[in-house]
């Protein structure tokens, strides 16, 4: 794998939400077919990242590039990465009412097919792909034909997110702590909905705060942030050291973290 | 004020010029109904911006067009320009005004369903007199300039009837066209609607336009609901865009009866819409649902007043503002309950959404309350395009133009939702997403 282009080649990165620099130098690099994982403590900018991969416009990256196979990823529009096959399971999914789940997937995903010189899905084809989607996820047929996320619990929320994920099959799949708020059995669902999704050609970033959901989705690194860059890096061993020591040891001296 | 006086004198001279004409062709009894009306109009005159009515509003440009009330009859509609309008899934059961007029053979040869009577006002007057003599003669369908200009010069429209418990399951579909050869001309299509006792029925009126030159539809439309009876009114305006449209409503309901209006104006350069639903016997339900969409430098200006005088009455209202490019809108709702109205429910409502920087809208939600025992909520409230809604379509590969379209079809469907009956519903969103498409609605701040 060494040899071959990365999935994500992130150098340098620094960048700002509002007046505030969250991101400071943030290096990494993840290879295909790598699940890593990425820990840290509140408001240490796992979040932040989440977003510039994603291309959020209200986040500005002040300096360093990210390459996603080998292209400018920060040069693209949000709706480009999607169909270039970024996908990002939000933290907070919206709440849109008036645009069903159905109707909203259906175009996401034939958006995505013509990008790729695909013929579009009909109605009856697309419903026969999504049920099938539906049953890994266990996710509620009705919820299909709601408008997007209106109504629903968090973990119908999240849900919904591994769902469309799951739809959208991306190459790169980042979950923003897609496990927080999640009882034992619905963190079962969304680690099933991305180890359906491993594959030799597909990568993963899940930001997680809890090891809990690294039991069910074993990553291959793992990450800590702390106030933003990577301050520590490991097997997923460190995710239970984590648990056990917290991040209090970490945060002393960041800057002299070994480098994987 | 010079303008709008010499307009207001072109139109009182006017009726000098064809009220022999307009008797000739009309019963003896119409005559003095529109020499009232006409006396009414030259009272009130063009209304001026100091009249709190229309504050946001100014007719100054139809005056200065001196434009013809009363014109030659139609000009020149063909069944393809109908089909157009139609498409091929609505192409039944359609009854076509031209310029104001009914005219048979644009209309669709299926038959009626049964207990609906529907064609022409003119063609109804002798056969139903005892109903229609009084409603052209009400004297507060005279209050409103425009509804009394609409008194004077009108020689037709639509006259639908639903008899006493009929429940038509196909609803009646009246389209109203501007024909090619109708610049300069003012159209005053006057409609008369009644819904039997314990009746149950949907009507559409459609104003569509094969006039891309100035002109303007003056529309006025009295409804009448008996006892325990019940109407969806949709209403769908989408004139030229250098059109002058005006609409008046005026409802009266007796005692358990429903009414839902689902107002859709797309169109126009200036359109106006008053409407006037009074709520005098007990137990009376009303919603006046309500969405405007414009772009581009178009005024639309929404009035409605929902007068509870008895008891136990219920009303609601919704109205909801799409305003791109240089629109101005303007909202002014008006609920009063009288002091009899007691265990009135009322409530009213008008979210705007702005597309563009350069977009305006002036909403005036006002209550009046004469009773103790009621009650009332209104508000209203003016944003734009959720931001985090924008990025998270974005994000899952929706362009910027159509995730915004996406979110202002998600806004406007509170409306066009409400619409019960299917195929009316389905052409409503139909012409909301035509509009949307061909406009600068979602192309972003401008």
């Amino acid at each position: 794998m060494s040899n071959a282009t990365p999935m994500l080649e992130i150098k340098g990165l620094h960048a700002r939400a509002g007046d505030a620099e969250i991101l400071k130098g943030l290096d990494l690099v993840v290879g295909v077919g790598e699940v890593h994982a990425i820990m840290g403590p509140n408001g240490s900018g796992k979040s932040t990242l989440a977003n510039v991969l994603a291309g959020r416009p209200s986040v500005e990256v002040t300096a360093g590039s990210v390459l996603y196979q080998g292209r400018d990823l920060l040069e693209l529009a949000p709706e480009d990465r999607a169909k270039e096959g970024v996908f990002l399971a939000f933290q907070y999914p919206v709440e849109i009412p008036g645009v069903s789940n159905a109707y909203f997937m259906k175009a996401a995903l034939n958006a995505a097919r013509v990008h790729r010189g695909e013929e579009e899905l009909d109605g009856m084809d697309f419903l026969e792909f999504a049920r099938e989607k539906m049953k890994l996820v266990e996710f509620d047929e009705a919820l299909l034909n709601r408008g997007i996320n209106e109504g629903f619990s968090g973990g119908e929320k999240k849900r919904n997110e591994i769902f469309q994920m799951a739809i959208l099959e991306p190459r790169l799949a980042i979950l923003d702590e897609t496990d927080s708020g999640l009882d034992i059995d619905a963190i079962k669902v969304v680690a099933n909905g991305v180890n359906t999704l491993r594959a030799p050609d597909r990568s993963a970033i899940v930001i997680t705060h809890y090891q809990r959901l690294l039991d069910y989705v074993v990553p291959d690194f793992v990450h800590v942030l702390v106030d933003g860059r990577i301050a520590h890096s490991g097997g997923s061993e460190l995710a239970h050291e984590l648990e056990k020591k917290g991040y209090g040891w970490l945060e002393v001296a960041p800057a002299e973290a070994p480098a994987p | 004020m010079t303008t709008l006086g010499a307009a207001h004198a072109h139109f009182v001279s006017r009726f000098g010029d064809c009220e022999a004409q307009l008797a000739d062709s009309s019963p003896a009894w119409l005559a003095p109904v529109r020499r009232a009306a006409i006396e009414r109009f030259a009272e009130l005159g063009f209304p001026t911006r100091k009249n709190e009515a229309w504050k946001y509003t100014s007719v100054a440009k139809i005056a200065k067009a001196a434009l013809d009330p009363d014109p030659p009859a139609r000009n020149g509609v063909s069944r393809e320009d109908i089909r157009a309008f139609l498409g091929s899934e609505a192409a039944q059961g359609w009854l076509v005004f031209e310029d104001g007029r009914f005219a048979p053979e644009l209309s669709s040869d299926d038959a009626l369903p049964t207990g609906v009577e529907a064609g022409g006002l003119a063609d109804a007057l002798d056969v139903h007199t005892e109903l229609i003599r009084p409603l052209l003669d009400r004297e507060d369908a005279l209050n409103r300039p425009f509804a009394a200009l609409n008194g004077a010069f009108q020689r037709d429209g639509a006259f639908v009837r639903v008899t006493a418990g009929a429940a038509p399951e196909r609803p009646i579909q009246l389209l109203f066209v501007t024909s090619p050869g109708a610049s300069g001309h003012v159209a005053n299509p006057r409609n008369i609607i009644q819904i039997d006792r314990g009746a149950k029925a949907a009507v559409m009126l459609r104003y569509e336009s094969c006039c891309k030159d100035v002109y303007w539809t003056n529309a006025m439309t009295q409804i009448l609901l008996q006892e325990n009876a019940e109407l969806d009114l949709i209403t769908v305006q989408s004139e030229s865009d250098t059109a002058y449209h005006f609409s008046s409503l005026d409802v009266s309901q007796q005692r358990d009866s429903r009414f839902r209006s689902h107002y859709i104006s797309l169109g126009g350069a200036l359109a106006r819409s008053d409407i006037y639903a009074r709520l005098d016997a007990p137990g009376v339900d009303c919603a006046l649902n309500g969405l405007f969409l414009v772009d581009g430098e178009q005024h639309v200006d929404s009035q409605t007043t929902m007068d509870h005088a008895g008891p136990l009455g219920t009303s609601r209202e919704l109205y909801k503002g799409i305003l791109g490019g240089h629109s101005r809108g303007v909202f002014n709702g008006f609920i009063r309950v009288r002091q009899d109205a007691q265990k009135t429910n009322a409530q009213q409502f008008n979210p705007n959404l702005l597309i563009s920087d350069g977009a305006q809208i002036n909403t005036k939600p006002t209550l009046e309350i004469f009773a103790d025992d009621v009650k009332c909520t209104h508000g209203s409230t003016v944003g734009r395009l959720d931001e985090d809604a924008l990025f998270y379509l974005r994000a899952r590969g929706m362009d910027e133009r159509s995730a915004r379209q996406m979110l202002t079809i998600a806004f406007a469907s509170e409306i066009t939702k409400a619409i019960p009956q299917e195929s009316l519903r389905a052409q409503v969103e139909r012409l909301v997403a035509a509009k949307l498409e061909r406009s600068q609605v979602t192309t972003g701040t401008a």
